[in-house]
């Protein structure tokens, strides 16, 4: 277990052992006004803005047992302190798969995706958090436990809290118990990857994997060195930008769906294409899970469309040669590993430059990593937001009056 | 009124306002004072303020075909009704988005993107009619939502009037970057929370192939111990579908599909994908429903009997009113392995209160509409199938379903809202109301129950409407 509690100002970590013992729990810090941080597996602690006003750690790691779990509606209920990858063995021991690709999946637990709202590559193919959590149980910042959704997959009654929970980064609850729907883990997995000669077929192979009727499940651009950390070494040459295309379906269709992409992306301009063996196919979609949670100095991300991957890519690259780039390209997703602050610093980098770009593809560049604290403040963190702050002001308010949810760490003042 | 939108776009006489006394919940009835068609975000915000101002009671609506009174205007007031600002505005395939107005037909924007290899997935049964703000006001559902998710699903940003009338935009083409995703939120806020003027959706690759089938059964337990076969096998058809017998009898009248009226159900089941991979899985489809006992398992010849099929599944509410005068739907949700048991349960229920119920569900999803048939001018039918309903609907709750799957609580199902949600649940939720709403002058006695009253302060006595 990482030591990142200790980036807390926490005077105390507490291990509820219930959702009732974590309302009890609120409620008290409610009426004392103290700070609350809420803790799932601490693997994302340094993610957001540095807590600085001292309180509590309140832990779900005592919240982490299976509610229900019947299997042939394709859905489970669990607490929200369960490891995402004793959630995931779980699930494949019935032969299902909640395809949200976490990185430290052994302690990062379920509530803790849902409010950091983490995915990874498949986002393309099976979509986001969003999609898959249909009830959510937690406790406000006035002590109250309450529910949304429920444990059935279609749902339309009461206000849609998962969606609200999701990514809100604990400042809304406490998350103690999920309910999400789950999928059969497919007959067959498989790899094309292809090296990526310059920008414009890059380009040109990321429309056609778009539109192909292969569907991939992941259009993954892997930039500069990468390839060498992921895979070490392979058979591609160093310092070539590669793309990798996850397929998923039954073998008859991925065996279409594979010489259908090496001959789309072919055709687009890229070279070597081939299909990685299972071992070095595990290696690589493993390997881009953890991306983000890597050592550099800087991991940030730029969200944008899918149209603007190529140009920010070469914008980072531009920025700072040595950096590392992996992008969901079909949903223009861009992550930037910096192994050094880029020249100019952050504020002049990547606010003077990366988001003008990022906005001009309606997008938007968020910091996940900033270990050393270097010019942090809300607009290097989260840069532009996707709706006025007053609006989200007024919803906090609502669900956290005294602001002793994470205070300072989201974008709340 | 008439200044900000102009007299065309403004009705006051009774006459013309009582088209808009109710929509697809035709039990309840409130007339607006005043209906305006505004065709620009600025009419809307405008109108809101005025609203504000005279502290009027305001709603927005689409093409009125909600089934659960979501734009019944309850204690009457101004009604914006939105199907004027109907333009596609952009189609974007290289990233995959449309933006529109909310007074888009929803099967508009699938047509328009016809020849492109896109489509927009939600695909309510009212497609024809239904706008896609409506749909963003209930996330609606629709056959084909059971492989590509609901309206939410596919929403990436959203711009609204506020209740004090502020025009906002949240999201976008990229969907929620930073911040609370207030775009989910708003999806299925049913109107309550802000008026929705642009819409930036999702578009959905088409499949590159389809098989659609049509399982016959001499039994509905046989049928829905199939549908519980196929999703626990592992198999998410792009849709799977269940008809009764007496609904059967009334399609085939409407549209001479050929169904087997000697049948007790039809299951309609549509995988797409690789073309290469089909077949296999339409095979195992077959063959769990033959295990089952399926007495036959036809396949669309064409594409030509595949519209026809789909024709007439998505009418069949306008079939039934061949079977009655009137008729209400319900939209309860079990999980999927509760169907055969919700199945018995509504014929018991509708057995006891001597109502007539046939049923279409949304089989994949566990999403069951049974349709009651009546006479509304018998009070006493009226009373029996409002039990009726209640107890369907709480059968749901009781295994662990819920009271809507598409068509919302509106004020239809106000009261279903404290046996779903705890106290608590409701004070937050009454609390985010208040977050974007707080003088709840926007589509009021909605969704929400009143505490302590049982929904009175909706029939205001000098807003009695005369039904």
């Amino acid at each position: 277990m990482p030591d990142n509690i200790n980036l807390l100002p926490s005077t105390d970590t507490i291990e509820p052992a219930s959702s009732t013992e974590i309302a009890a729990q609120l409620l008290e810090c409610y009426e004392q006004s103290m700070a609350v941080y809420p803790v799932g597996g601490q693997t994302a602690l340094d993610y957001g803005l540095p807590a600085t006003t001292v309180g509590i750690a309140v832990s779900t790691k005592a919240i982490d047992q299976v509610i229900d779990f019947p299997v042939r509606d394709l859905t489970i209920t669990v607490e929200a302190g369960i490891p995402m990858q004793r959630l995931a063995k779980l699930l494949e021991a019935e032969g299902l798969m909640l395809p949200l690709d976490v990185p430290q999946a052994e302690q990062a637990t379920l509530g803790g995706v849902i409010a950091t709202n983490t995915n990874g590559p498949r986002r393309f193919g099976l979509g986001t958090v969003r999609d898959y959590v249909i009830g959510i149980e937690a406790v406000n910042g006035k002590g109250q436990l309450f529910h949304g959704g429920g444990r059935v997959v279609k749902n339309v009654a009461g206000y849609d809290f998962c969606k609200l929970l999701t990514g809100s980064l604990g400042t809304l609850g406490v998350i103690t118990a999920v309910t999400v729907k789950v999928k059969p883990i497919s007959e067959q997995t498989t790899t094309v990857v292809a090296v990526v000669p310059n920008g414009h077929s890059g380009e040109t192979a990321i429309a056609s994997m778009l539109v192909s009727e292969a569907t991939p499940v992941a259009v993954q651009w892997l930039q500069g060195e990468c390839w060498q950390q992921l895979c070490g070494g392979g058979s591609k040459p160093a310092g070539q930008s590669i793309m990798a295309i996850q397929l998923a379906g039954t073998t008859v269709d991925v065996d279409w769906s594979q010489a259908t992409v090496l001959r789309e992306l072919k055709a687009a301009g890229l070279t070597d294409g081939s299909i990685l063996d299972p071992s070095q196919q595990q290696a690589l979609w493993s390997a881009v899970c953890e991306f983000p949670a890597n050592e550099a100095e800087l991991v940030i991300q730029v969200q944008t469309v899918s149209s603007g991957v190529v140009e920010i890519i070469a914008k980072c690259c531009e920025l700072n040669s040595d950096c590392v780039i992996q992008a969901a390209a079909g949903d223009g997703v861009v992550t930037v590993a910096f192994e050094q602050l880029p020249t100019g610093g952050i504020s002049s980098a990547l606010i003077a430059e990366l988001a003008p770009l990022a906005a001009r593809f309606h997008g938007n560049v968020v910091t996940l990593k900033n270990p050393q604290a270097v010019e942090v403040t809300a607009g290097s963190m989260w840069g532009r937001l996707s709706a006025p702050l007053s609006i989200m002001q007024s919803v906090k308010e609502q669900f956290d009056p005294r602001g002793i949810l994470n205070p300072g760490r989201f974008i709340f003042k | 009124m008439r200044r900000v939108i102009g007299a065309a776009g403004v009705l006051t006489a009774y006459s013309d306002r009582m088209v808009f006394e109710c929509d697809g919940f035709t039990i309840e009835k409130d007339c607006p004072d005043v209906v305006v068609f505004p065709r620009t975000t600025a009419q809307i915000a405008a109108v809101v303020s005025l609203c504000n101002q005279y502290e009027v009671p305001f709603l927005p609506r689409g093409a009125g075909t909600s089934l659960a009174g979501g734009t019944l205007a309850v204690g009457g007031g101004v009604m914006l009704v939105l199907t004027r600002m109907n333009e596609i505005l952009e189609i974007n395939l290289r990233d995959r988005y449309a933006i529109v107005e909310p007074g888009v037909v929803n099967i508009r924007l699938t047509q328009s993107l016809k020849g492109s290899g896109y489509h927009y997935a939600p695909d309510p049964s009212s497609q024809s009619a239904c706008t896609i703000g409506g749909n963003v006001a209930t996330n609606s559902g629709g056959p084909h939502t059971l492989k590509y998710g609901v309206t939410v699903n596919h929403i990436l940003g959203l711009e609204f009037v506020t209740a004090a009338g502020e025009i906002v935009t949240v999201g976008g083409p990229g969907g929620t970057c930073s911040g609370l995703d207030i775009t989910g939120v708003l999806v299925g806020s049913e109107g309550t929370l802000a008026i929705v003027s642009k819409v930036w959706v999702r578009l959905t690759r088409n499949p590159q192939s389809v098989r659609t089938m049509l399982a016959v059964f001499d039994s509905v337990a046989d049928c829905t111990t199939s549908i519980t076969a196929i999703i626990g096998a592992g198999i998410i058809p792009a849709a799977l579908e269940m008809i009764d017998h007496d609904i059967m009898v009334a399609l085939e009248e409407a549209f001479k599909f050929g169904f087997p009226l000697d049948a007790e159900a039809v299951l309609i089941i549509e995988v797409d994908g690789i073309d290469a991979g089909l077949d296999d899985q339409r095979d195992r489809i077959v063959q769990l429903c033959l295990d089952n006992g399926a007495r036959d398992v036809q396949q669309a010849e064409d594409e030509k009997q595949r519209q026809h099929l789909w024709r007439a599944r998505k009418q069949a509410f306008g079939a039934i009113g061949r079977l009655s005068s009137s008729l209400v739907t319900q939209d309860g949700v079990v999980p999927r392995t509760q169907l055969p048991y919700i199945y018995e349960k509504i014929m018991e229920i509708g057995k006891k209160h001597d109502i007539q119920i046939v049923n279409v569900f949304h089989a994949g999803d566990g999403n069951i509409h049974p349709v009651m048939l009546f006479d509304e001018r018998d009070a006493s039918q009226v009373q029996r199938v409002l039990q009726a309903g209640g107890e369907i609907l709480d059968a749901c709750l009781e295994v662990g379903g819920s009271v809507t799957g598409e068509h919302g609580i509106g004020v239809e199902k106000m009261h279903f809202m404290k046996k779903m949600f705890t106290p608590e649940d409701l004070e937050v939720m009454s609390a985010l109301r208040d977050a974007f709403n707080p003088q709840n002058k926007l589509s009021p006695g909605k969704m929400l129950p009143v505490a302590g009253a049982c929904g009175m302060e909706r029939i205001h006595p000098s807003r009695m409407v005369a039904t």
